[in-house]
């Protein structure tokens, strides 16, 4: 009698476990699978969604985001995830889409609100052509200038946007992901008046850039690019304009050169030297050099670089 | 006659000025281009010097191709691409459909994805290229004496299916019409099928180790039936920490070609090429092909050597110049001298791994 009792037990107890494993979000709250193609808007993610999310960023922040090779392995990341957050603009343009066709995720098909295009949240796009455009003018980009998340203040409402999509594809966390967003909000808030002050002697100050890719954290900033080494995007300077720069410089008392670690950090290094100014190597994204494991320690080092204050 | 009236069409499309005001509405005129799919075209331009001199020495166009793509409906994507080919030999021309497929868009059972119309087929490595794409200026020999010198394209379905492995592996199915010059009987009735399994495996964040398995079988031009079966393997490096840094890559493939009432013939081409430089790419490739020639009854290998050196100004053009010894066995070496100019305009294209 006992040990029919026990044997009934038992059997009740493996249905009961056997129905928690089947029955998701029953036993364990529902993570959220998203991918991000920067490590930056996987910060703001993870920021928001807390344990909620689970983020993967395909792109790493010491890699160049124009030219990620779109190796198949990275799609099997797609292939799983409940949401794509991405930079836009083009930025991607060269290896997202056949990502994308390899995965076949239904949830990310064109169209799908589980794209999000984070470009779509910021105001104030920068350098959208307005004349004609086409390629003498370098690898453009079209569509303006995507590498806004520099300028931390655009984050704000791509934070909004994300916890709307965290809440569409999630309900049940939508209070979670609201909260999560406010208090995002305030502590960036607070951080960008603290980065500020601290950049208050950067302002005004005449600089030059390798790429295209720093117009953003000068319009925040108030740096004033006088010119690019690298003067149509994608396209290696000719002598001619190295040295008509190396000029402007001096005439105008460049006071620094600024590059991304994935560039020619040599010949940054060579036209600083020349043109009397000193190179500065910036990280253009969170994890581009070791301690910016997070978006603020990300600014934090830029703005140490360039105050060149050792912090 | 049909090709060049499709020619003439093509190039009034280029042709046509654009409207010199504002134009009135589209919901009135039913002319509007807001939905447009994506064009791009590429041009080949190729110089050939033989010795001994060959009738394709010269100056040529290899082919200007345009590709169009664009989401039909929630439902399917759709990719056509027309290559225009002047006959290198004589004043004709060819205007030829190379691809013209619809990937369906929708959900299906365990992720399945479905491909349905005319398509390069996904025999090997080199098959998938398209002519602008092809790592040497010419097929290697075990490829153009098998499949033919371009990349052969079939009216088929096709059905892909990638498993839930710890490494990447992608199995891809297909249906043929069996219609395909040179390779396959277009008259005949048989359908020709195929597979392939290929594989991906991240040896470090730089270096890629892929490995596949092909077969293609379908109606032969002696009415037996032909079959291929092929097997590839690519390694490949790329420093991740820079925009311009260190890229090699070496791969082999091997091609099995039996059946349609000849001996077996065996072929082998491997590759090696790494980026000496930002703009600059030298490579080297090695193919081979073992047969029985008509009329003999001895296997005799012909061989084939490369020697590449590109330069890449930017994405959307190149340069190469490539050196080639031919020993085809039946008839004397023969070491020529190819150039070639690329250029590609239109919207930046995804890149292929």
């Amino acid at each position: 009698m006992n040990r029919n009792h026990n044997t009934t037990g038992r059997a009740w107890g493996l249905i009961a476990v056997l129905v928690l494993a089947l029955v998701p979000g029953a036993a364990r709250a529902a993570t959220l699978k998203v991918v991000t193609t920067v490590t930056d808007l996987a910060w703001v993610v993870q920021s928001i969604g807390g344990d909620r999310v689970q983020v993967t960023a395909l792109c790493k922040g010491y890699q160049d985001p124009h030219y990620l090779q779109a190796k198949p392995s990275y799609a099997k990341d797609l292939k799983k995830a409940d949401l794509l957050v991405f930079t836009g603009l083009e930025l991607e343009v060269a290896w997202l889409p056949r990502l994308l066709d390899t995965a076949r995720n239904p949830k990310l098909r064109p169209g799908s609100s589980d794209l999000v295009d984070a470009s779509a949240a910021v105001d104030g796009i920068l350098e959208i052509p307005t004349g004609p455009t086409d390629r003498s003018q370098g690898d453009i980009h079209p569509l303006g200038n995507p590498h806004y998340v520099l300028d931390p203040r655009k984050l704000i409402p791509i934070g909004e946007a994300v916890s709307r999509a965290l809440a569409d594809a999630d309900p049940d966390g939508a209070e979670a992901y609201a909260a999560g967003y406010d208090r995002f909000k305030t502590d960036l808030t607070a951080k960008i008046a603290a980065w500020e002050t601290r950049a208050e002697p950067l302002r005004g100050k005449p600089i030059v850039a390798f790429h295209k890719q720093w117009e953003y954290l000068a319009d925040w900033l108030g740096l004033d690019i006088l010119d690019y080494i690298e003067n149509r995007p994608g396209v290696p300077p000719s002598p001619r304009h190295v040295s008509e720069l190396i000029d402007a410089m001096k005439a105008k008392k460049a006071q620094l050169v600024i590059c991304a670690p994935f560039v020619d950090v040599h010949a940054a290094e060579e036209v600083a030297r020349r043109g009397g100014a000193r190179q500065v190597v910036l990280p253009s994204s969170t994890g581009g050099v070791d301690g910016t494991d997070t978006y603020p320690q990300l600014i934090d080092t830029i703005l140490g670089r360039l105050l060149g204050d050792g912090s | 006659m049909k090709t060049r009236f499709l020619g003439l069409l093509l190039g009034m499309a280029v042709l046509l000025p654009a409207p010199s005001r504002a134009q009135t509405s589209t919901t009135a005129t039913g002319v509007s281009n807001a939905l447009n799919p994506a064009i791009s075209m590429n041009g080949l331009f190729e110089g050939t010097w033989r010795d001994p001199r060959g009738e394709a020495d010269g100056l040529t166009i290899r082919e200007v191709e345009m590709a169009m793509t664009s989401i039909v409906d929630p439902y399917f994507k759709a990719n056509v691409s027309v290559g225009y080919e002047p006959d290198r030999t004589g004043p004709g021309a060819e205007v030829a459909l190379e691809e013209a497929y619809a990937t369906v868009l929708t959900s299906l059972p365990s992720g399945v994805g479905l491909r349905v119309g005319r398509m390069l087929m996904p025999f090997g490595r080199q098959n998938q290229l398209h002519t602008h794409a092809f790592p040497f200026i010419e097929a290697p020999l075990a490829s153009r004496e098998t499949i033919g010198p371009e990349s052969a394209g079939d009216v088929a379905l096709e059905g892909t299916y990638n498993p839930d492995f710890p490494w990447y592996m992608n199995l891809r199915t297909w249906l043929g019409d069996g219609a395909v010059e040179g390779v396959y009987d277009g008259a005949s009735r048989d359908l020709a099928e195929g597979a392939r399994l290929e594989n991906l495996w991240d040896l470090s964040e730089a270096t890629s180790l892929e490995g596949a398995a092909s077969f293609w079988g379908g109606p032969g031009l002696t009415g037996e039936r032909r079959r291929f079966y092929g097997a590839d393997l690519r390694v490949k490096y790329r420093d991740p920490r820079k925009t311009y840094g260190r890229a090699a890559e070496a791969s082999a493939e091997l091609i099995v070609d039996t059946g349609d009432g000849r001996e077996d013939r065996v072929g082998l081409s491997t590759l090696a090429r790494t980026r000496v430089g930002r703009r600059w790419w030298v490579g080297g490739g090695y193919s081979l092909l073992s047969s029985i020639p008509e009329g003999t009854t001895d296997r005799v290998s012909a061989h084939e050597v490369r020697g590449q050196v590109a330069f890449v100004p930017s994405e959307f053009s190149a340069l190469r110049l490539e050196l080639v010894w031919l020993d085809p066995v039946v008839s004397d070496t023969e070491l020529s001298l190819h150039a070639q100019m690329n250029f590609t305009i239109g919207p930046h294209p995804a890149h292929a791994y």
